[in-house]
């Protein structure tokens, strides 16, 4: 497969993520399909992880702010959004609206996914949504306005 | 990543006149420079800029840094905005954490653009001073005492053999886990 096919596949999968339709991943996902970051294998488990994460998140949307492939590899780098309205992880909706950057990393072998590997940093998002606080050690610290 | 208010607006907008830069920058291939795909260096130089950037990091080396990263240098996630503030972050780092190394792993190029991996360990036997926290805070840490280890990716644009643009994503929940900053709170028991 040349790079733009592997692009082509990894950009209609992101709108198919933004427009909430998973109907093509039998079509792109591998049965040999492995996700290391949540833990997923075959395009059954990614189905299940995604339709989970959008009861959490029904609004979220992901925007492609870059896009860069070579060999079997495509990374994207892309900012989402999303309001907490519904149980996610276990947590009650809390009606917080996140903002997410992240790079997710792509393998495409023969026109199919093999792997996908994600880097966000959840500090804020948790932050944002109120699951994390300072300890003890923190109160020490001092916090300055960065703004 | 750094999640100020400030950053998210800048890396929006700034993101998208990247990808303008990028679409434009991928039109004019083969027609400067056939041998490179358009660009003057090629993908494997630039990896091995790259390779340099991390072991002059891991050496203290700031003058192999100043020959390796553009006077204006742009750090989109860290807001650094020139060569000197680059410079000045690395050094607080360097003395937060004396033994900091990184470790690359996983590298890709394409166009001016080189992706990759890394991993960043140390020990946090100094002041931590200004450093990136949730909303839009920076704090300023006694010495924990604590190891770390985080796994992060990075993006970086060369131009001429020199670092212009970088973006990066950091664990900083793991990171201030570890050094004993934050907890959760409200999760369910696991």
């Amino acid at each position: 497969m040349s790079l733009e096919e592997n692009r082509t596949i990894i950009l209609s999968l992101y709108e198919a993520d933004n427009k909430k339709d998973l109907s093509i991943l039998d079509e792109f996902i591998s049965p040999n399909f492995y996700d290391p970051t949540f833990q997923l294998q075959g395009p059954e488990s990614y189905r299940q992880f995604e339709t989970a994460f959008f009861k959490g998140f029904p609004d979220w949307i992901e925007t492609i702010e870059d896009i860069i492939a070579e060999g079997d590899k495509v990374w994207v780098r892309f900012t989402a959004t999303g309001t907490h309205k519904g149980e996610w992880l276990g947590l009650a909706p809390t009606g917080k609206k996140i903002t997410l950057k992240a790079v997710q990393i792509w393998r495409i072998v023969d026109g199919k996914v093999v792997s996908k590997d994600s880097f966000g940093d959840l500090l804020d998002a948790f932050k944002q949504i109120g699951v994390i606080e300072y300890t003890e050690k923190a109160k020490g610290f001092s916090l300055l306005d960065d703004t | 990543m750094i999640w100020d208010a400030h950053a998210i607006y800048a890396c929006t907008s700034l993101g998208n006149s990247s990808a303008r830069i990028f679409s434009i920058s991928h039109k004019n291939r083969n027609v400067t420079n056939r041998k490179y795909g358009g660009y003057s260096m090629s993908l494997e130089e630039n990896k091995a800029t790259i390779r340099r950037y991390t072991e002059a990091c891991n050496k203290r080396n700031v003058a192999l840094l100043k020959e390796l990263i553009s006077p204006n240098y742009f750090h989109f996630t860290l807001q650094l905005r020139s060569w000197k503030e680059y410079i000045e972050f690395e050094t607080s780092l360097w003395k937060a954490f004396p033994d900091l190394h990184e470790t690359n792993e996983d590298i890709i190029a394409e166009g001016d653009k080189v992706c990759y991996r890394f991993k960043l360990m140390g020990t946090n036997t100094g002041e931590l001073r200004g450093f990136p926290a949730p909303s839009g805070m920076k704090i300023t840490l006694a010495p924990t005492g604590k190891k770390f280890t985080v796994t992060g990716v990075s993006i970086k644009r060369i131009v001429d053999g020199k670092i212009v643009e970088s973006w990066a994503v950091y664990d900083l929940l793991d990171f201030y886990r570890q050094l004993g900053v934050i907890e959760y709170k409200g999760f369910p028991e696991e």
